[in-house]
Parts: structure tokens; C-alpha cells; sequence
């Protein structure tokens, strides 16, 4: 009883958050999804594409400065850059949470293929893709691959995310720093790729079951 | 004071049902109009025939309260995650979770059968918590797939889990006898409050959600 009694105390404030998450967006979560669906995935495409590519540019001025030998300078930049991934990886992990749980809810998820590990270059990542690959061969449902897609992209994102914040305050070689930056600014674009895929699959999930909003 | 706290329930309790008919909400929640039809019924008793008014009686009103809080638990639960299948699995397993704890609790009560004072103080009070754990497991579901709650559901689903959890914590001794005598007081208020925030939920004006007309009928199929 008393257990029971604890248990209860001990989920209320995570039950307070999720309220708190859910009333801040009200309908907005699942509107978003299944109003103008076209228009949603242009507007996530195009915001996507100018984070990504702003964060390229950055990426090529930080390695001219660095081929130039202006290491400090380079340096500022590619800390403005993990500014610019810091506000951008957790906007796309909070989507990818919301689109899994959209879709545990739903019925029918259209299969997709998880991201192969040969086009990623970070080891770490690299990593996470083989997981991901093993386990997405052993679900047999597509709700579940859609999960484990969402999840695993919320990681992997994380740690590309982490990886350019190490290499900002890490002591690493500055040659092997740049091939670094470059390698996880690829993998950022394929993950983003990933992520609006993701995306993509879910309005078709919703398109399914709500054909009179299509 | 205590005549008042015991007379403001039923008259909330009408309040609500008003609002329920006057608003036009009675098909918002189905079950929720007999349990407070069962509540004003209840309080009337000991009035109507005090000396009948016994530890059977006691038990038979707590009984259906039980049973109607249950029933509408389980209604909200069926209203709120019908055309969600993968949601409504979800649901379902924390209902059945919250269920098979309660079946638990009972049956590691010790109680002595045929005592109807351990059935209200060792029995009822693990009842009451299976009751509230329904409650709050619906309302966990519904926040964690961010669904959108009808104004009255949320009522429900905010209050209730808090006051059955106080109840049976209070009546069954685990809060200790120094706060007992302020929950003399305290569980009836907090039951006022409860019936005011489903009463002002009852009563609030009916505003259309800015959603698809699709998507309205998806999550509030019930409109």
C-alpha cells in the first residue's frame, strides 16, 4: 500500500511535465501534422536546409581561416558553430520525440529503411547506424521500426551534436579536428535527411488515416 | 462546520449535474451523471432514515461509488483512446496494470472477514488507490501521446487521482493520527474543490477546437 502510495509520488511530477509539454502546444502537435500537410513538410524541408547550410558555410569559413593558419580565429568560428547545432539538434530530437509518439498512437506506419552505416563517417555514429540496422531487421512491426528509427536518430544527432563541442574544447591535433568537422558536418546533413524522411513517412501515416484532411 | 462541509457536497454535486444538462454535456462522459446522481442519493440517507443508516448501508453507498468511479474510469479511458489503436494499447495495459495492482492490494490485505470496520479501514482505502492509479494511468497515457482533452475529461483527470489518492491514504492510517484531524476537514474541502473545478468545467461555455474537422473526430469522437 505504501509502495503503491510512493510509486504514485514518484511519476506525478514526470505526469506534470508531459502536461505542461502538451498544454504549452495545446492542439498545435497533432494539427500541425494533418493540416496543409505539403506546406508543413516544404516549411520543415526549407528550415531544415537553411540550418544545415548555414552551418556548412560556417563549416568552409572556420577551414579557410584554419588553411590560412589563423587557428584562433578558426576556432571562434567552429565555437559559434556548436552555438548555431546547439539550438538546432534539440529542436530536431523535440520533433522527432513528438513524430514517435504520433505515431505509436496511430495504426499504420509506412516502412522505412533505417540509415546505412557506409554514408556516415563518425565512428560513433557509425556505430549507432549498425545498431540500428540489427535491431530495426529483428521488429517486425512498422510502428515499432518508426520508434526505433526516431530514437536512434534522437541519439545520433546528440552525439554529432556532442562531438563538435568536444572538438571545440578538446586538445585534438588541428588537421585531425578539421577532418573531424567535416565528417560530422556530413553526417549532420545525412542524419537531417533522415529526420525530414522521417517526417515524411509520418504525414503519410496520417494521410492513411485521415484522408478528408488530405 | 462539519454540516456544512457534508451539505455543500450534494449541493455542488447538483451544481455539476445542472451544468451537465444545462450545457448539453451529458454524452461528454455517460457514467459521470449517475455517480453524481449516486453521490446527492448518498448524502441524503442518513437523513432520510437515520436509524437504517448503518455500517451496511455505509458499505453499500461506498460500494457503488466505488464501482460507478471505476466504470467511468474505464469510460473515459475507451472515450478518450477509441480510434487511437496503438495508443489504445497503451491504455489498455496500464488500465489492466492498474487493475491487477488493486486485485494485489486486496488480496494481501489483512483483513478479518465479516468485520465491516476492516473492510473500511484495511480493504476500501487499497480499492481507493487502485481507483486512483486509473485515474492518473489514463491521464499519463493522454499526456504522454499529447493528446488534446475535452475541458470536462481534464477536470476529471486532473482532480480525481489526488483526492481518492488523500482518501486513502488518510483512512487508512499511513498519514498518522496528527494530520488526521486536519483531513477531517481537509478531504472534505479538497472533495468541494474537486466538484467545483468538474462543476465550472460543466458549466464553461462550449468553444469549438481550431483543429480539422477530420482530426476533431478522430481525438474527440465524442462531439
Amino acid at each position: 500500500m505504501a509502495l503503491a502510495v510512493a510509486l504514485w509520488l514518484l511519476l506525478l511530477p514526470v505526469y506534470l511535465r508531459w502536461r505542461r509539454r502538451r498544454n504549452d502546444r495545446g492542439w498545435s502537435a497533432w494539427v500541425e501534422l494533418t493540416s496543409e500537410r505539403e506546406t508543413q513538410y516544404r516549411l520543415l524541408r526549407d528550415e531544415i536546409a537553411r540550418r544545415v547550410g548555414d552551418i556548412g558555410e560556417s563549416c568552409d569559413l572556420a577551414r579557410r581561416r584554419h588553411e590560412r593558419g589563423d587557428e584562433t580565429d578558426a576556432l571562434r568560428v567552429l565555437a559559434a558553430i556548436v552555438d548555431v547545432i546547439e539550438a538546432f539538434v534539440p529542436d530536431l530530437v523535440g520533433r522527432l520525440r513528438e513524430w514517435a509518439r504520433v505515431a505509436w498512437a496511430l495504426e499504420r506506419v509506412p516502412p522505412l529503411q533505417p540509415v546505412s552505416p557506409r554514408v556516415l563517417r563518425v565512428g560513433r555514429v557509425k556505430g549507432v547506424a549498425a545498431a540500428w540496422a540489427a535491431l530495426d531487421a529483428l521488429l517486425v512491426g512498422t510502428r515499432e521500426r518508426f520508434r526505433l528509427r526516431a530514437f536512434m536518430l534522437r541519439y545520433a544527432l546528440r552525439l554529432v551534436a556532442s562531438g563538435m563541442r568536444e572538438l571545440v574544447h578538446g586538445q585534438k591535433a588541428p588537421a585531425a579536428r578539421w577532418q573531424r568537422v567535416e565528417a560530422l558536418r556530413d553526417d549532420l546533413d545525412t542524419l537531417s535527411d533522415a529526420s525530414l524522411e522521417t517526417f515524411r513517412g509520418l504525414l503519410v501515416s496520417l494521410q492513411l488515416r485521415l484522408p478528408a484532411t488530405a | 462546520m462539519r454540516v456544512l462541509l457534508w451539505a455543500a457536497g450534494p449541493v455542488l454535486a447538483g451544481w455539476v449535474l445542472a451544468g451537465l444538462v444545462a450545457r448539453r454535456r451529458l454524452h461528454h462522459a455517460y457514467l459521470l451523471p449517475p455517480f453524481l446522481v449516486a453521490l446527492i442519493v448518498s448524502a441524503a440517507l442518513p437523513v432520510v432514515d437515520p436509524r437504517g443508516y448503518d455500517w451496511t448501508a455505509w458499505l453499500i453507498k461506498e460500494t457503488v461509488h466505488t464501482v460507478l468511479a471505476f466504470a467511468l474510469g474505464f469510460e473515459l479511458a475507451v472515450r478518450l483512446f477509441r480510434h487511437l489503436p496503438g495508443a489504445a494499447l497503451v491504455a489498455r495495459g496500464t488500465v489492466l496494470a492498474a487493475l491487477a495492482g488493486t486485485a494485489a492490494l486486496v488480496a494481501s490485505a489483512p483483513w478479518r472477514q465479516g468485520v465491516v470496520a476492516d473492510l473500511s479501514v484495511v480493504v476500501l482505502p487499497r480499492v481507493i488507490v487502485g481507483l486512483a492509479w486509473l485515474y492518473f494511468g489514463v491521464a499519463m497515457t493522454t499526456a504522454f501521446f499529447m493528446l488534446p482533452e475535452d475541458r470536462l475529461h481534464r477536470a476529471v483527470l486532473a482532480t480525481f487521482p489526488f483526492y481518492f489518492m488523500l482518501y486513502a491514504v488518510v483512512s487508512t492510517g499511513l498519514a498518522g493520527d496528527t494530520v488526521r484531524g486536519v483531513a477531517d476537514y481537509g478531504l472534505p474541502l479538497l472533495w468541494l474543490a474537486v466538484l467545483f473545478v468538474v462543476g465550472r468545467a460543466a458549466w464553461a461555455p462550449d468553444d469549438p477546437p481550431d483543429a480539422p474537422p477530420a482530426l476533431v473526430s478522430l481525438l474527440w469522437p465524442w462531439r
